[in-house]
């Protein structure tokens, strides 16, 4: 038995290795959250800033701090 | 429904639906343009003082005419108010020795000047940008200067996207801006390369160019797309490209450039093998690029002093397998043909045989023990049953008729023609649905997409309808598993960056949630003319009945940014979306 949730455990934590190594879909910008309502469900209940991480890391592999994600959203704010 | 559907797609009238505009030949790209200049990307830190001569010298034997350096912040001001040229100013001198030209990249970022408030990962911070503007106008403003008597050509940042800038479009502007008056400031007569994001992304360049920055934009600098992305689609970016979005801007051209665009490759995308790189190089021909940076390992004489002297004059074959370009010198024509996969052709197949005996001595660009040509026993063949064995790396062959090669670049249409199926623009709508059995997909596609991040979606039965279902998992902690796009890419044919602003509605026809209200909903990310964008949220209603949502776009660019054009996306939803069908249709411009 605690084999056998070992091994569920590792599967489950390849898994998220896997999809967090997963290769780029491209070379690309990032997503324009400007348009969205924060901590509603179109941003999963997060803020701009989250669901802008959320989606780079989904997207892109690539993690932005929680401050870096926030500039970039006051920046596409301005944009709008 | 479904086979109202299947008539509709082929029994309504061809409506008279305004046709892509059919651009002329560019004047950028006449007859016998030559081949781009080839350069030669360099990383100081990886040759020693002597190996940096040695290099130099074989690419100038080889028929570099330039190079291109990262000059990286961090080592010409380690600390603020220090700086130090000396990593920069041998190997500068040295490639001027030899009669090459430099082109110096602004950034990496330095680490310091990283606001630390902003958690950037130590290994990142390169890839951040400056806490303040004047930090940057400084550096930029001691670079420009120290070698403003040496190098004339600059590029702002190395590749404006997720993976090498960690900043809003905005805050790049606000560097290149910055850069440009400093650059112009120290010396006017400068050349400012301003880099796309990658991938020929369409819909950015036409932003930029649009933009008051393309006032600081002298040379569009591009970037060869990876080895994914098939060569018709790179092919129909770059048609789009040089004969609607360049021959739309006057932005680019300046007083002292031809009255044209400059283009210049500035690399692969990611790390490319040699066969793709020569075959992208020679597309970029096709189209007028004027100078192509490759890495510097990758300039060999092999494949250079072939290509040297040689004039484009037009195409011949677009693919999907065998492309074939035309080429010429004081020897007469040179055709350069390569396929997807390796195949055997017949010659006459690629062009009519003018000289059998040249054909037969065709050779594969870049592997000089190689050949083309498919030897049989006793092969006295006549010309007609010459055979050439094909593959990704393009074969070089004389003694084929180059006058049946269309002349200039090809356009939208020509790639398109190239294509399998049929062409499908002039048709009001397509779909995905996959109750049907001969053509589920029509026009629209999701099959080949499953790929993508969060799109390993499945074909289940629901209520004895093949639907499309999401899979996204309720345990906290493994949300990185969740698969909640269902992502479409539209046909080519059907609609490709359309500037004219073409209106259109996507129907989504859904099981109804089984989970109460508020439940189940879904948005639409989709490729938009100002970058991706997001339909409000649709909440599906309970029942167990089947539900159409429809969403009218009025600014889809659907140019494949990142190998879609949109995706539905159910995530924030408490149950997976069981999809039966998605419709796209055209709709006729708003009344006055």
């Amino acid at each position: 038995m605690v084999k056998l949730a070992s091994s569920l455990v590792v599967l489950a934590l390849l898994g998220i290795l896997l999809a967090i190594a997963a290769p780029p879909a491209s070379a690309a910008e990032y997503t324009n959250v400007a348009s969205l309502e924060p901590w509603a469900v179109e941003t999963n209940y997060m803020s701009l800033a989250g669901y802008l991480r959320w989606m780079t890391c989904t997207d892109q592999g690539v993690w932005l701090s929680m401050a870096e994600a926030k500039r970039i959203v006051a920046g596409q704010l301005e944009q709008r | 429904m479904r086979s109202f559907l299947f008539a509709l797609a082929f029994a309504l009238p061809l409506a008279a639906l305004p046709a892509v505009a059919d651009a002329s030949p560019l004047t950028c790209n006449p007859l016998g343009n030559p081949l781009p200049l080839i350069g030669a990307n360099l990383d100081p830190a990886s040759l020693t003082p002597e190996a940096q001569s040695a290099e130099l010298a074989r690419l100038a034997e080889i028929g570099a005419t330039s190079i291109r350096l990262l000059l990286d912040w961090n080592r010409v001001e380690p600390q603020p108010g220090n700086f130090t040229w000396a990593a920069y100013d041998s190997l500068v001198d040295a490639a001027l020795a030899q009669g090459l030209d430099v082109v110096l990249v602004l950034g990496p970022c330095a680490e310091w000047a990283v606001d630390p408030a902003w958690n950037v990962p130590p290994d990142r911070r390169a890839y951040s940008i400056p806490r303040s503007l004047d930090l940057w106008e400084r550096y930029v403003s001691r670079a420009v200067s120290h070698f403003r008597t040496r190098v004339h050509s600059w590029q702002v940042r190395r590749h404006p996207n997720v993976h090498y800038f960690r900043g809003a479009r905005s805050e790049y502007i606000l560097l290149l801006r910055a850069a440009a008056h400093q650059i112009r400031t120290h010396d006017p007569h400068a050349l400012i390369i301003v880099p796309e994001p990658g991938s020929l992304g369409l819909a950015t360049l036409d932003q930029l160019l649009h933009s008051p920055a393309s006032d600081d934009c002298d040379i569009l600098g591009l970037y060869l797309p990876a080895k994914e992305r098939s060569f018709s689609d790179a092919a129909l970016a770059w048609a789009v490209l040089a004969h609607e979005v360049l021959a739309g801007s006057e932005a680019l051209a300046g007083p002292d450039l031809p009255h044209r665009q400059p283009i210049w490759i500035l690399g692969p995308d990611a790390p490319t093998p040699e066969p793709h790189l020569l075959a992208h190089y020679l597309l970029a021909a096709a189209f007028g690029a004027d100078r192509c940076y490759l890495p510097a390992n990758a300039l060999r004489a092999d494949w250079l002093c072939p290509l040297s002297n040689l004039r484009y004059l037009g195409f011949l074959h677009l693919g999907p397998e065998l492309w074939a370009l035309a080429f010429e010198d004081a020897a007469g024509s040179v055709v350069a043909a390569w396929t997807s996969d390796e195949c055997e052709v017949l010659a006459a197949a690629i062009a009519p045989i003018s000289d059998p005996d040249l054909v037969r001595q065709a050779a594969l660009l870049g592997d000089p023990a190689g050949t083309a040509i498919v030897s049989r026993p006793g092969d006295a063949s006549p010309g007609d049953s010459i055979t050439l064995r094909l593959g990704p790396r393009p074969a070089l062959i004389r003694g084929l008729a180059a006058g049946a090669a269309s002349p200039g670049a090809p356009t939208r249409r020509d790639v398109l023609a190239a294509r399998p199926g049929p062409d499908l623009q002039r048709l009001p709508l397509a779909y995905a649905d996959y109750a049907m059995d001969l053509l589920p997909e029509f026009g629209l596609y999701n099959r080949s997409l499953r790929d993508l991040p969060g799109g390993a979606i499945s074909e289940e039965l629901r209520v004895g309808r093949p639907c499309l279902r999401t899979h996204m998992t309720s345990r906290k902690g493994e949300e990185k598993l969740d698969n909640p796009y269902l992502y479409f890419d539209v046909d080519d044919t059907w609609l490709y960056f359309d500037r004219a602003g073409t209106r259109v509605a996507i129907t989504v026809e859904c099981e109804g949630s089984f989970r109460g209200q508020k439940k189940l909903g879904f948005n639409i990310m989709y490729d938009a003319t100002t970058g991706y964008r997001f339909t409000p949220w649709q909440w599906v209603d309970p029942g167990y009945r089947w539900r159409r949502h429809r969403i009218e776009l009025d600014d889809v660019s659907f140019a494949n940014r990142d190998g879609y054009d949109f995706r539905i996306n159910v995530k924030g939803s408490k149950q997976d979306l069981w999809v039966a069908a998605v419709t796209i249709e055209k709709l006729p411009p708003p009344s006055p």
